[in-house]
């Protein structure tokens, strides 16, 4: 299933993205990013890319600091 | 043996914690949230669980839980944190040497205090404390219960006092987390100081520091934090600027274990402890040779005897040899036995614990009455 990393900016809100898209039943998974990030490396919460946007404005509304940051993964 | 010494550390701990620490030292010994691998990933996930379950007990966010070794780690960052140079603080005279000394310390840096006096009330603590406070007083630091002679100080009213003032209001709880119903954002209390090992039943080596609201405050370690490596600088994002290095894993993990079990008897906990406290103070009505302090209106279940004509010390030493384990001495306190006037002798200490029985006070007291008879002291 192709998925949709979205940048966050520490594992901590990592685990706390996963906990807030569990809510809504949005699947997310921590993972360390793939890519390099702006300042090196990171963590990302992995969602189904077809529920990334609505899992983008959750984070965004749940006080989940995001980087901006995306990349996929297939 | 009777171990009579909680509000050093708490003994003995619940079976779930020292199964959490043993499952977490067996199964994992990754560093959490480093690696990318699924162990890594694994550990990152129980010390969240921890800061999640921290944060509800506390009424706070997880992401303002900053683990620490002990309460002393929490309050040295809360004060060397937030306070600058001009700064004023004021704090009680019960305070421990964790709150005394690192203002001590700052005080070549500009940093000044007022010690509040705590007399023999409430009213008179709230009123001493609103007469401390300076133009440039930037925190009121207190402890919410004296580890000496268990006192509970007003602190709901002292946050009050805080917010009319737009002062800061810090807490020192090693002697209440776990036992009393401390919530941040309920209470006002903008950085709260816990330590893991004793009311939370956790295993030593873990305490927090909790924030009320997201605060800038000064690092005072800097190092690895697990994400924006290639940066020379320490992230300022909570909780990760306050956490460098690596965490104590398999101590989290019993301290989550210790919390869920505080949290879910700390009523009844409380009361069965209350209950000993009580006994304890009826039963001493009938030995003479130790005066109980009794200053305050509320007390932990933690309480102070000073000895009439030999140091507490010897007391205590005899009671270790009868297999009862309580403390003498100072305490880590030198504010609260100035306070006392308690400099010469000292104080025995007995705090009780969720284990503890009414058996174990009918001992100590007996053991009290020997040592008198044996020192021709009765």
């Amino acid at each position: 299933m192709r998925k949709r990393c979205i940048a966050v900016r520490s594992v901590t809100y990592a685990q706390k993205a996963v906990e807030v898209l569990q809510k809504y039943d949005i699947h997310g998974t921590v993972q360390r990013n793939s890519v390099r990030s702006a300042d090196g490396c990171g963590w990302c919460v992995a969602v189904p890319f077809t529920q990334s946007e609505t899992a983008y404005g959750l984070l965004l509304r749940n006080g989940v600091k995001v980087t901006g940051e995306f990349y996929d993964l297939s | 043996m009777i171990y009579l010494d909680n509000a050093a550390s708490s003994h003995p701990k619940p079976p779930e914690v020292i199964r959490a620490v043993e499952r977490q030292l067996r199964r994992n010994g990754a560093n959490p949230g480093r690696s990318g691998h699924r162990l890594s990933a694994e550990g990152a996930r129980v010390i969240y669980d921890a800061r999640r379950i921290l944060a509800d007990g506390f009424g706070t966010d997880s992401e303002l839980v900053i683990f620490t070794s002990n309460t002393t780690d929490a309050i040295n960052r809360a004060l060397k944190g937030v306070l600058n140079a001009g700064d004023h603080v004021v704090i009680s005279d019960l305070e421990h040497n964790s709150v005394l000394r690192p203002l001590k310390a700052m005080e070549p840096l500009g940093v000044t205090f007022s010690v509040a006096q705590t007399k023999s009330n409430d009213e008179e603590a709230l009123h001493s404390f609103q007469e401390a406070i300076r133009p440039n007083t930037r925190l009121i630091f207190c402890t919410h219960a004296s580890n000496v002679t268990g006192r509970i100080l007003p602190i709901r009213q002292i946050a009050d006092l805080c917010r009319e003032r737009g002062i800061l209001f810090g807490v020192d709880g090693a002697q209440t987390a776990g036992l009393e119903d401390i919530d941040l954002k309920r209470d006002g209390i903008d950085l709260l100081c816990i330590p893991g090992h004793k009311s939370l039943l956790g295993p030593q080596g873990t305490g927090a520091l909790l924030l009320g609201s997201p605060l800038e405050l000064t690092t005072m370690t800097q190092g690895g934090t697990g994400t924006e490596s290639l940066s020379e600088y320490q992230p300022s994002l909570l909780p990760d600027a306050h956490e460098s290095g690596t965490m104590n894993t398999p101590g989290i993990a019993g301290l989550a274990a210790g919390t869920r079990f505080a949290m879910e008897h700390r009523d009844a906990i409380r009361s069965h402890e209350a209950e000993l406290r009580a006994m304890f103070c009826e039963e001493l009505k009938s030995v003479s040779g130790f005066r109980l302090v009794t200053v305050g209106e509320s007390f932990v279940p933690t309480l102070s005897l000073i000895p009439e004509s030999v140091h507490s010390e010897a007391v205590t030493q005899y009671l270790d040899r009868c297999g009862i384990c309580t403390r003498g001495g100072y305490h880590c306190s030198a504010l609260a036995h100035r306070t006392l006037k308690t400099e010469e002798c000292g104080t025995v200490r007995i705090s009780f614990g969720y284990r503890n029985t009414e058996e174990d006070v009918e001992e100590c007291i007996k053991y009290l009455k020997k040592y008198l008879n044996n020192s021709g002291r009765a």
